[in-house]
């Protein structure tokens, strides 16, 4: 019997005001041989974490902070002050935040009645949760090689979530009539997947080595959501729905999903020299009708080590030189709904919202299903080359891939007269190929001195090879173009040609010249219905980079990444170049505006009658998405082990290290990292600088 | 023995647990269309839940909102209402900031890829699709309650093409044979509803005259809901026919249906609307309205419903939390005569009226020709809760429409008649009407419409049906907005939006309406 166990916990206050992360965590692991043929063996791990934070990103509202600094004009205050410009503070003793709403600053059309940094200190949030993981598996011997093996895991995720919006001030405080408001909402997530499995390990001759594999698997999926809410609080800081009184509501509800399949596996291997492989899976989704709900996907591959070969055997300055080639199908069945990022389960039905209508029944269609709907099934196909060569000064892998995806789950735009305006669709297919490579060199490899740097890049193009056949080869939907053999990363928007050199207004293309013969057209409403597609988006190559050395004791490294050739929609920029709320913050390119003593130049003049016309959606937007990021940096130092060994410590080392140091990009405050499409308001990766000591015993 | 131990371990373990039922169904969160079939089975009576998902469509929050892309004009009918005054000449609202319908106020909405576009489209094919479920379900019926429901569905459906037709095009006269919208019936299969043609405003119109008169006749005269409101009943169906015949310029049928509407309510007294009413169907004056419930999605949002953008008086709203009111054009203010109640629906350009409190003016911060008209949920003043109900139609339009028919007629005598003794006993007892032909009445009528019916969205409607241009000048809009556009200019009218030209493929980009260059000062 051998077993494992461990124990942990964790306090981070964080860097924000009233923000923190508490963890406990434990783990048990343990597998037991009962009989000579039978093993059974366990794993469970259990968590509790417990966090407080605010809320920072999503959406436009006066709570996120990133819009508020982006948006909001820098002429108003974050404090209130006296007639000495003291930060005053309230008879409670909080600190006096400006709002907008309570003092001449007035700022009624830019995040009115909101102070995000004030909601940060007074508002709550709460996570806890519980997540527990067991797995269970038993191995039986059963006879000549054949073993059967039974795996069992469950997963079990229990979350509450807790929110407080405060009673003082802002949107929901007291004086607006409300008093405050408590939210609590509980998801809980169960799942059991349970796998038969028999296999059969042979040699033969010591040189042929066989290993075939066959199986059965399900999953079960059951997600429950409970949901309450209660307006005016009585007391301040507590969470519970109990200590408010008005407006209640609530919610619940439970989506299920199960899958199903059976799988088959052969893998060969002639003398550690040939490989091969070939795999077959039929799965089944509840996700899909029943008349189309099992999908069947193969696969195979082969490898070569090269260099145990006989022809390169004399080659010293290889070390090892293996090819790979495979082709193999998979298949999707996530569809998530229309603008969202949570799964459709049930697709192939028509969904209807049940509500109360004057004290009756009221069921209306928000979701129209299709029953034809199918597994989504990806072809890839790849090809490369692994290797080191010199001893390891140059190793790495090249490789080629192509996955083409056919049967792509979509959700295909229809007329919206027909009362709905969008229907599931296994709608066409497209294709993804390129090239990886990595690479990495050990220059220096001596006893007090290292050196290795390490380079990888990716290059894809992404092509639709083709749509429903009733699309007639295009689809548009919104700001975006499909077209048959063209990128899926493609914008469909009016094209910008630049400023009237006489008047300061914008000018757009018209597909064809007009009834006066002119080629532009200064009206948006014309140039909405005059797009073009702006080509393909996509970067052409990404990757990263790095380097680290050490000597005597001390390491240092650091780490890039990159992105060239591509474009995205900036957003902010477009929201920043127009603005005509009052209030709202500007970017300091419109200095260069049009105006009668400044006429020759790409922005047009300000003109509050005209607020759509100044930043109107085109291609003036799309900026490169090229960027540098410097990732990381380390620096450490580890004490002689000679000099710790005699405090019984295998090793102490102090270190150093910066995370997310820098971003280069086309535009600074820009970053394409998120997005292939369009950047806006992100929350981007912070900078953190950390230290400390770390010791083994 | 050893052997065969080891395989019946293995066999009963994987026949024990292997369970898998790949049958899942939602719990709770929707309904599907085959759970609903079983429930409708077991519960037969719950076929109403299908009728009443018209009056749901109608209050719908999330139409085109997205779990990403938050709409806080996004509640349903009562939202176009405000475009349709907005676009007007009798609701300046601020231009700049939280004024959630300024791009119909500055006619940017007219652009063919405006979200507010959208709404308007899908507002009421929604709710046509839900009136066709119906009439699919209770086809070939006997039964007098499934023959209601029927009669209901079509009415419902005349409602949303009467809308669309005046939306997406000029009036019908002079305009018979111009494009209208695609007509949407229950047995048209799914290629045709793919490859639907923009029918002509005459098409629009007989649909509309023949749904409303087959409706008349499952339904029976005596239908009443009496206190279901959001039920479709007969005075509502004459009212919905007055209407349709208003705008056709059938002035006899249009008289004769206001009058067999007008049997269905009381207006209410003069006393009732010296406060801020308007906000209950309990009235005895509304024939039909969307009754909002405060469980309700629209109402459960807190700012994403109609008293948010319209109600001067709630606790939670666009209006009173960042001042974006909703004020009446001074130039209307002005003709309203002093001794008419509907002159103190609004603030006075001294900060008073007998409607509110002096008080209660200045705490809420209102500007002067900010609406008092609509009152808090429950006449509660600062009521956070915004589950007041919307009027659709109310008896005192069809007052309106019955003196403007007679007159226009050829009876003027009996059309300043019915206009005197409607507007003395319930709005203005000093009243008297001083037209000598019968458009000079029609004018009359008109400013009384305006009067009565401010907010309630008619604004665009009357400018359109009366050929009349919108003239903001010189008065209390901001300076941007004070255009004068004449008499139907293209830019009144929306344009068939993208959602649908993208996918319809019975409709090309030239049949569209033309697009129009923006108005300007």
């Amino acid at each position: 019997m051998n077993y494992y166990m461990s124990a942990g916990y964790l306090n981070d206050k964080g860097i924000v005001p009233e923000s923190g992360f508490k963890r406990y965590t434990a783990r048990l692991k343990a597998d037991y041989q009962v009989k000579p043929w039978l093993k059974l063996s366990g794993n469970m791990s259990y968590t509790h974490y417990d966090s407080r934070e605010k809320d920072l990103e999503g959406d436009t509202s006066n709570g996120n902070a990133f819009y508020a600094a982006n948006i909001m004009g820098a002429i108003y205050p974050m404090y209130i002050r006296d007639a000495n410009g003291n930060i005053m503070k309230d008879n409670r003793g909080f600190t006096r935040y400006d709002y907008g709403s309570d003092t001449n600053f007035k700022r009624e059309n830019v995040i009115p009645n909101g102070n995000p940094l004030a909601s940060y200190i007074l508002d709550k949030r709460n996570f806890a949760g519980d997540v527990f993981s067991g797995k269970w598996g038993a191995d039986i011997d059963l006879w000549g090689g054949v073993k059967a093996k039974i795996n069992i895991g469950v997963d079990n995720n229990n979350i509450q979530y807790r929110s407080l919006n405060n009673p003082y001030y802002g949107q929901y405080s007291e004086t607006s009539g409300v008093g405050g408001i408590i939210y609590l909402t509980t998801y809980r997530t169960f799942s059991v997947n349970q796998q038969y499995l028999l296999t059969w390990n042979k040699t033969f001759n010591d040189i042929h080595n066989l290993d075939i594999l066959a199986g059965h698997e399900n999953y079960n999926y059951r997600y429950s959501y409970l949901y309450g809410k209660r307006e005016k609080l009585y007391n301040p800081d507590v969470y519970e729905l109990d200590n408010a009184i008005l407006n209640q509501n609530n919610s619940s509800y439970s989506r299920t999903y199960a899958t199903e399949g059976w799988l088959f596996r052969a893998q060969y291997d002639y003398d550690g020299k040939y490989f091969g492989s070939a795999s077959y899976r039929r799965d089944a989704s509840s996700v899909f009708h029943p008349d189309h709900r099992w999908g069947n996907f193969w696969s195979f591959g082969a490898g070569w080590l090269m260099n145990k070969e006989s022809f390169l055997e004399n080659q010293d300055w290889i070390d090892m030189l293996k090819f790979k080639i495979s082709y193999g199908m998979q298949g999707n069945d996530a569809l998530l709904y229309e603008g969202s990022t949570e799964r459709n389960y049930y697709p192939y039905m028509d969904q209807y919202i049940l509500s109360n209508s004057n004290g009756d029944f009221s069921t209306s269609l928000s979701y129209k299903g299709n029953e034809n709907i199918t597994w989504e099934t990806s072809h890839s196909f790849n090809t490369g080359f692994d290797f080191t060569f010199w001893g390891g000064k140059l190793s790495g892998s090249a490789e080629y891939f192509s996955r083409k995806t056919t049967d792509m789950l979509y959700f295909k735009p229809v007329a919206a007269s027909m009362g709905y305006s969008r229907y599931p669709e296994n709608i066409g297919s497209m294709v993804n190929r390129g090239v990886e490579l990595d690479l990495r060199s050990n220059l220096i490899e001596t006893k007090n001195l290292t050196w290795d740097i390490n380079l990888n890049l990716t290059h894809f193009k992404n092509k639709i090879k083709e749509l429903a056949p009733e699309l007639n080869g295009e689809l548009i939907d919104g700001n975006r173009i499909y077209r048959e053999g063209e990128s899926m990363y493609q914008l469909y928007l009016p094209k910008f040609v630049g400023v009237d050199p006489e008047t300061g207004e914008s000018m757009w293309a018209l597909k064809e010249p007009n009834a006066n013969g002119e080629t532009t057209t200064k009206s948006f409403t014309e140039a909405a219905s005059n797009r073009f597609a702006t080509g393909d988006i996509l970067p052409k190559v990404y990757g990263g980079f790095g380097t680290s050395v050490t000597a005597y004791g001390f390491d240092f490294s650091v780490s890039f990444a990159y992105q060239l050739g591509g474009r995205i929609w900036d957003y902010t920029y477009q929201d920043l170049m127009g603005g005509t709320s009052q209030g709202e913050a500007l970017h300091v390119d419109m200095l260069n505006r049009w105006t009668p003593e400044n006429k020759n130049t790409n922005v047009p003049r300000r003109n509050v009658q005209d607020s759509s016309g100044t930043n109107y959606k085109s291609d003036r937007w799309l900026t490169s998405s090229n960027y540098l990021s410097l990732q990381n940096i380390t620096f450490g130092y580890t004490l002689p082990k000679t000099l710790t060994r005699k405090i019984q410590i295998d090793g102490i080392r102090l270190y150093m290290v910066a995370d997310n140091v820098a971003l280069l990009t086309a535009r600074k405050g820009m970053d394409p990292r998120q997005s292939y499409l369009n950047a806006q308001n992100v929350y981007s990766p912070i900078r953190t600088i950390s230290g400390g000591i770390s010791l083994n015993f | 023995m050893k052997i065969s131990n080891k395989y019946l371990a293995f066999a009963s373990a994987a026949l024990m647990l292997a369970s898998c039922d790949l049958d899942k169904f939602p719990e709770g969160e929707q309904v599907t269309g085959d759970q609903k079939e079983e429930i409708i089975n077991k519960r037969p009576n719950l076929i109403t839940a299908e009728v009443n998902a018209m009056a749901a469509k109608l209050n719908m929050f999330g139409t085109i909102s997205t779990d990403l892309t938050t709409y806080h004009n996004d509640y349903g009918v009562a939202a176009i209402a405000q475009m349709i005054d907005q676009s007007g000449q009798d609701m300046p609202v601020t231009t700049s900031g939280y004024n959630w319908f300024k791009r119909a106020q500055n006619f940017e909405d007219r652009v063919y890829d405006s979200t507010d576009d959208e709404l308007i489209w899908k507002t009421f094919y929604n709710h046509l699709k839900a009136a066709n479920s119906v009439l699919a379900l209770t086809e070939g019926t006997d039964d007098a309650t499934m023959k209601i429901y029927r009669g209901q569905a079509l009415a419902a459906r005349a409602y949303d093409y009467l809308n669309l037709a005046q939306l997406y095009q000029f009036t019908y006269v002079g305009h018979e044979n111009a494009l209208c919208v695609p007509i949407v019936t229950e047995t048209m299969t799914d290629e045709e509803l793919q490859n639907n043609p923009r029918a002509t405003v005459q098409q629009v119109y007989d649909q509309i005259i023949s749904d409303l008169n087959q409706a008349l006749e499952l339904m029976g005269e005596d239908y009443e809901s009496g206190s279901n409101k959001d039920q479709i009943d007969a005075a509502v169906v004459h009212g919905l026919r007055a209407r349709a015949y208003l705008i056709m310029q059938k002035w006899n049928e249009a008289a004769a249906d206001a009058e067999a509407a007008i049997a269905g309510g009381t207006p209410q007294s003069l006393a009732e609307v010296s406060v801020p009413t308007f906000n209950s169907a309990s009235a005895s004056s509304w024939l039909w309205g969307v009754l909002i419930t405060e469980d309700n999605d629209v109402v459960t949002t807190g700012i994403i419903n109609w008293p948010s953008h319209l109600c001067s008086l709630t606790g939670n709203g666009y209006t009173t939390l960042v001042g974006a009111w909703r004020s009446t054009s001074s130039k209307l203010y002005d003709m309203i005569p002093a001794s008419d109640i509907r002159k103190q629906w609004f603030v006075s350009p001294e900060g008073t009226t007998t409607l509110v409190s002096k008080k209660d003016i200045d705490d809420f911060g209102m500007s002067p020709y900010t609406n008092v008209k609509f009152g808090a949920y429950q006449n509660v003043i600062g009521n956070p809760t915004n589950a007041s109900d919307w009027p659709l139609m109310r008896v005192e339009e069809m007052y309106l429409i019955k003196a403007e028919a007679e007159a226009m007629g050829g009876n003027l005598a009996k059309g300043k008649s019915t206009l005197e003794s409607f507007v003395q006993t319930y709005r203005d007892p000093q009243f008297k009407s001083t037209a000598t032909s019968a458009t000079q009445f029609q004018d009359e009528v008109w400013l009384q419409r305006r009067m009565e019916l401010w907010g309630e969205g008619f604004g665009l409607y009357d400018i359109l049906r009366l050929k009349k241009p919108i003239d903001r000048k010189d008065s209390n809009y901001e300076a941007i907005v004070q255009y004068r556009i004449e008499p139907e200019s293209q830019i009144m009218i929306y344009r068939i939006p993208q959602c649908e030209m993208n996918t319809n493929a019975g409709i090309s980009d030239d049949q569209n309406n033309p697009a129009a260059p923006q108005p300007t000062v």
